[in-house]
């Protein structure tokens, strides 16, 4: 089994703190950069992007929630879905539609140029960027040892990826609690050598 | 549930192909157009996307796979991942992939009127054709009672890309694929959901 991935992708660190989990954490890994294509990744996955899994058999899964529901299924145990899957998966939801605006935001910059940010798109991306922090800092996501669950990981890598990207915007309202949350999962492996780099 | 959906997104009826194929009888489906920014679907969904489903709790779920992947929780039986769930996983990724480049290009037309020929654009594009040659070559089959994961994903591909780009040059020949979104109008789930412009409020 081999990730494909590169430093900056959200979901690239999405299926690696899952897979690393979900005890696969010797998984190797081949770091490629998506906008250069990289012959290897491009055959692989015609979309060019990561996270792109090659399973054991060689078959490629592509996208990370596809990469989370294999994972699912292949070692159920430990869930990243948790006792109450329904509330991990509703706040899960929440924070991937704050990952994928804030990935549109730096992409409609490769469009448009800076202005992106401030025309009506890119408006209402920031609007999903923080209507969807702050529902989630009202009703954070609990962690106290073990396995995190999906709306965990993926809260804090929507954190993370926000600081990194947007650092000190205006329009983000305080999170303190998902700060505590984020600060709480820091220090594990899987989410310490995944953190966002240039 | 309550599942607000537009006729045009293939995220929605990914989810609405999903909920019908496994079975869920009671979902209340409410058609909105996500960018008239209807309170109720930004109050579910601060992301002001479709689909987005509100359960009886008021729990909102959200994303087209999330929304697979609890639907496998909560009711495994018929699971959409069929006889070999990875080879369904990874067509779906395939056909996800171009789902995705296709819906980027119509939304990009809204800042940009030349995207599609911009160098982002063309890469969307070849984004497209990739996965439509791929899937093409290893079309997935409805040959069970309940559609895999990977054939739901190819049918709405197949049919968003039709609906969108009707006619366009660059699309490759897809016969096994077109014959493949032919049979699925066999079944419902697939026949009351085909992509359609939007009903004038």
């Amino acid at each position: 089994m081999q990730l494909l991935l590169n430093t900056t992708s959200p979901y690239a660190r999405l299926a690696r703190i899952a897979l690393a989990e979900k005890g696969f954490a010797d998984a190797s890994t081949d770091i490629v950069d998506p906008w250069g294509d990289t012959p290897r990744l491009l055959e692989l996955n015609a979309a060019a992007r990561v996270p792109t899994l090659v399973a054991d058999g060689g078959r490629p899964l592509t996208e990370s929630l596809l990469i989370v529901m294999w994972l699912e299924h292949h070692r159920p145990s430990p869930s990243l879905l948790g006792t109450e899957p329904t509330a991990v998966v509703s706040r899960a939801g929440i924070a991937m539609g704050v990952i994928d605006a804030a990935v549109h935001t730096l992409i409609g910059r490769k469009i448009t140029d800076a202005s992106f940010d401030t025309a009506p798109v890119g408006l209402r991306r920031r609007r999903t960027m923080a209507e969807g922090m702050a529902r989630l800092e009202a009703d954070a996501p609990a962690y106290a040892s073990g396995t995190p669950t999906l709306d965990a990981i993926a809260a804090v890598i929507a954190l993370d990826y926000l600081d990194f990207r947007f650092a000190q915007a205006a329009w983000l309202p305080p999170l303190p609690s998902l700060r505590a949350l984020a600060a709480l999962l820091a220090s594990r492996a899987s989410f310490e050598t995944s953190r966002p780099r240039g | 549930m309550r599942l607000y959906f537009s006729t045009t997104s293939p995220y929605a009826r990914i989810a609405r192909v999903a909920l019908a194929e496994k079975g869920l009888a009671d979902v209340d489906g409410t058609l909105t157009d996500p960018w008239q920014d209807d309170p109720r679907l930004l109050a579910a969904n601060p992301s002001a996307r479709v689909p987005a489903g509100v359960l009886d709790s008021g729990l909102p779920l959200t994303e087209s796979l999330l929304i697979v992947l609890w639907l496998e929780t909560q009711r495994p039986g018929p699971s959409l991942l069929g006889p070999e769930p990875e080879r369904a996983i990874s067509r779906a990724g395939i056909a996800m992939g171009a789902i995705d480049a296709a819906a980027a290009i119509i939304i990009s037309r809204r800042i940009d009127t030349n995207f599609d020929e911009s160098p982002v654009g063309l890469r969307r594009r070849r984004s497209v054709i990739g996965a439509l040659e791929r899937l093409e070559a290893d079309p997935p089959q409805l040959a069970h009672k309940t559609a895999d994961l990977g054939a739901i994903t190819a049918v709405v591909l197949v049919d968003y890309i039709r609906f969108r780009f009707a006619g366009a040059p660059w699309l490759p020949a897809l016969p096994r694929l077109d014959a493949l979104a032919a049979r699925s109008r066999e079944r419902n789930a697939f026949a009351y959901t085909l992509p359609r412009e939007m009903p004038k409020a």
